[in-house]
């Protein structure tokens, strides 16, 4: 009989990477100097909880890392110890080397013991060389110290424990919390089992027992409800001070000795245990314990190893309990309509087609309702991407000496979680170019009157069926004269080429091509911008880019919301089924005579209004079938691709419909023109128009029949 | 977890981890055990990890043995059971 643990393991590695990415925006807050305690405690108890996590899961090595970084931050939480920028660096580090430690126990690798070893050794030599509380000229702000003088400092606590009966059921093991208990000080335990059934009523999913805990140690009352947070809704907690008078709490008088690292942990004060005063404390004939010392630190090291996790990626996603209810009552509404519609298939006469109609209505209205909120399940807001970019910053401007404020809007706007997987690195780029590019260096900016810290903001929001994601600065802007000479150079362009600014912006976009005059670490090199655009491309996406030179620039990203669901207009073209996306769509319309204008043997344009559209004839672009080759009276299709209007020539507009799309690429080979395929209702294969791809196609179909005709 | 009748005692073998998760089972082996009405030997040499859960169960089962009239002890504990005993405050009521 055991417990398959890895079943858990995952679960505790996300939150744990969530924890630690917590840990890293909160010290990026951090005000040296001015330090904010919920933030302190919000770093506090996300290290304590990973320490708790890695403790249960036997990853000593973790836990013992995160239990000087614990100690740390729990002498900067007491006051006890100033908020330095070192430190602040340090605790920054710790953060990565846990990132590393974790991702190298999820997918079985070793851990970099000796980097570890190496930033653990930088923390207790932090730790040791503490400073004194009362040299505070950091400001550190006490005053939630000060501020609650019922803070008792004395000899210990009288903890009285009384779980609920459903606590084992949410995984948490007193036993743990008694364990983590004695690292704070010397404790006796007392087990009071007076609501315990006998033997064969018992059930063992429920918890009947209590615990009068005596607890001797300097640990304050913040610090012994900080052991039961994790039960703090399961259980009932009194503390009751034993053995110390009752007096206003200052920073010196918590001023203890640091609380030693585990390699030099020591037997905490054994002082004797006074008995158990507190009358409300209705304790039923509590048996007697030993005082339990704080533990030595235990060799698991092979327990560790043989519970690190198999080397596969996780690949879940955390999803809100309303979007999961909203799926099961959908399920609930689609088997009610299913039985509907069975019964009326069991006797079915002419009579009731009526019924059957309203049923198969009520069956699609249900369908697409699941279809939707599953998808919903798979958007997550935009913020999973943003987050890396607060240390993305700090780290880089530091190294390269400017100041920069990241500001950070849109963050809960949702999108795909794949989409939001593979834009990651292009935001990287974008923003590593923007601050090695863009940005000038303080004195510049002084000597240009702008403000020294500059401003970089990501902002996202939705827009149509898109999610437009924009990263702009108030730097330099793009310096057009030298994109333009640039691209001379390399012949991209000729020197007596008309171009306009923003023309020569999208330059920056071609492969190899960078005006950075000293290649960098961070960007220079010329392969970022055109990988950029590709990454962009294959989501189905658009990038662009505003500059004015000496203010700044902005580069507009705009991607579809998902990639797996599209909503499509059904076209016919012969026998044919095509689907045009509904977003590049502007309208349809029955072509009129007069509107029809010839400019050569085989280019047609439409006047809408007050622009030409070129007439895009789909039975010439893949070569099959039509039923009409008159364009008078047939229908448009008018649609937007890549900034470009196009007029889409069919025979017959059908319903508009959501459809999966499936890749051709995977299942048949990438075909110009067409961005996948889908299967139909009544299972024909429909193809999916590629609006952009398919107005170059037409351009260059166009080009080359002009070029043979010119040459006959 | 194995249970060995041997002439004049039960033994239940203990596995490397006695948790919430498999109490119902390890209850009516225990149950099963006390039916015998011999004394009952737990090995807990195997036990890597015991939660207070399963400390519960346990410490019930000695209650029920004394009524009853039999006797439950301990072979070879693990540090773990000893040390998960001390910190629940039930060292002595479970005979360790």
């Amino acid at each position: 009989m055991s417990i398959d643990v890895s079943q858990f393991l995952d679960t505790f590695y996300e939150e744990s990477f969530e924890g630690l990415d917590i840990m890293e925006s909160e010290l990026l807050e951090l005000d040296v100097g001015a330090a904010d305690q919920d933030s302190i405690n919000t770093i506090f108890r996300a290290a304590h909880s990973i320490k708790g996590g890695s403790g249960t899961f036997g990853l000593n090595a973790v836990a013992s890392f995160t239990h000087v970084l614990e100690t740390l931050l729990d002498e900067m939480r007491d006051g006890k110890r100033n908020v330095t920028q070192p430190a602040v660096d340090l605790m920054l580090t710790s953060v990565d080397v846990l990132r590393e430690m974790l991702n190298a126990l999820k997918t079985g690798q070793d851990i970099d013991a000796e980097h570890a070893a190496e930033v653990q050794q930088q923390l207790e030599r932090l730790l040791k060389g503490g400073e004194e509380p009362d040299n505070d000229v950091s400001g550190v702000d006490h005053t939630s110290l000060s501020d609650h003088p019922e803070v008792m400092v004395g000899s210990g606590w009288h903890i009285r424990f009384k779980p609920l009966s459903h606590l084992f059921k949410t995984g948490n093991d007193p036993v743990r919390l008694f364990e983590e208990l004695s690292d704070l000080g010397t404790i006796q335990v007392k087990v009071n089992d007076s609501g315990l059934p006998s033997f064969a009523d018992i059930d063992p999913e429920d918890c009947f027992l209590s615990w009068e805990i005596e607890y001797i140690g300097d640990a304050d009352e913040a610090q012994i409800r900080d052991v039961f947070a994790w039960v703090d809704d399961d259980c009932e907690l009194e503390l009751t001070i034993i053995g110390g008078e009752q007096k206003a709490t200052t920073v010196e008088t918590v001023a203890v000795a640091p609380v030693a690292a585990p390699a030099s942990k020591t037997t905490a004060p054994a002082a004797p245990a006074p008995v158990a005063k507190a009358a409300a404390v209705a304790a039923a004939q509590p048996k007697e314990a030993p005082p339990i010392a704080p533990p030595k630190t235990e060799e698991k090291s092979a327990v560790a190893r043989k519970a690190a996790p198999p080397s596969t990626e996780s690949g879940s996603i955390r999803v809100g309990i309303d979007k999961v209810d909203a799926l099961i009552n959908m399920v609930g509404e689609l088997v009610i309509t299913q039985s509907m519609l069975n019964q009326l298939g069991e006797d079915f006469t002419m009579d009731k087609v009526q019924r059957l109609q309203e049923g198969l209505a009520e069956l699609e209205h249900h369908t697409r309702e699941l279809q939707e909120n599953v998808m919903r399940i798979r958007m997550l807001p935009i913020s999973f991407a943003f987050n890396r970019f607060p240390r993305l910053v700090h780290d880089l401007s530091q190294k390269m000496g400017k100041n920069v404020e990241l500001k950070l809007s849109g963050e809960n706007t949702e999108l795909d979680k794949t989409v939001m997987e593979k834009i990651g690195d292009p935001l990287v780029h974008l923003v590593r170019n923007a601050l090695d590019h863009g940005i000038e260096k303080p004195e510049v900016r002084a000597s240009l009157g702008k403000p020294a810290v500059a401003t970089l903001h990501l902002n996202a929001y939705h827009q149509g069926g898109n999610i437009v994601i924009e990263i702009s600065d108030d730097g330099a802007g793009l310096n057009t004269e030298k994109i333009k000479n640039k691209a001379i150079e390399k012949g991209l362009i000729n020197a007596g080429d008309e171009l306009s600014a923003e023309k020569v912006n999208e330059l920056i976009f071609y492969p190899g091509f960078s005006t950075a005059d000293q290649i960098s670490d961070v960007s220079g090199r010329g392969v970022g911008m055109d990988v950029v655009k590709k990454n962009i491309k294959d989501l189905s996406g658009a990038i662009e880019v505003l500059s004015i030179p000496g203010k700044g620039s902005r580069f507009t990203i705009r991607l579809p919301l998902t990639l797996a669901i599209l909503d499509g207009q059904l076209v016919r073209l012969g026998d044919q089924t095509y689907i045009v996306p509904l977003v590049s769509i502007i309208e349809s319309l029955q072509i009129r005579k007069e509107n029809v204008k010839s400019i050569a043997s085989d280019s047609e344009l439409y006047r809408l209004r007050d622009e030409y559209v070129p007439i895009l004839r789909l039975h010439k672009v893949f070569n099959t079938k039509c039923d009409n080759k008159e364009l008078i009276n047939g229908l448009l299709v008018v649609v937007e691709g890549d900034g470009q209007l196009a007029g889409i020539f069919v025979d017959d507009l059908l319903g508009q419909q959501q459809v999966v799309i499936k890749s051709l690429e995977s299942n048949f080979k990438r075909v110009d023109g067409l961005s996948g395929a889908t299967i139909l209702g009544d299972g024909t294969v429909a193809l999916i128009l590629d609006i952009p791809g398919l107005v170059k196609l037409s351009k260059e179909r166009i080009k080359k029949r002009a070029a043979a005709s010119a040459a006959a | 977890m194995d249970n060995g009748d041997i002439s004049s005692e039960t033994l239940i073998e203990c596995e490397d981890s006695l948790d919430v998760s498999v109490l119902t089972d390890f209850k009516a082996l225990l149950a099963q055990a006390a039916e015998q009405n011999m004394p009952v030997v737990l090995d807990g040499s195997r036990i890597e990890r015991i939660d207070a859960a399963a400390l519960q169960l346990i410490y019930s089962f000695f209650i029920h043995a004394k009524d009853a009239g039999f006797s439950v002890s301990w072979r070879a504990p693990s540090d773990t059971v000893c040390n998960a005993a001390r910190l629940s405050g039930v060292t002595e009521a479970m005979g360790l």
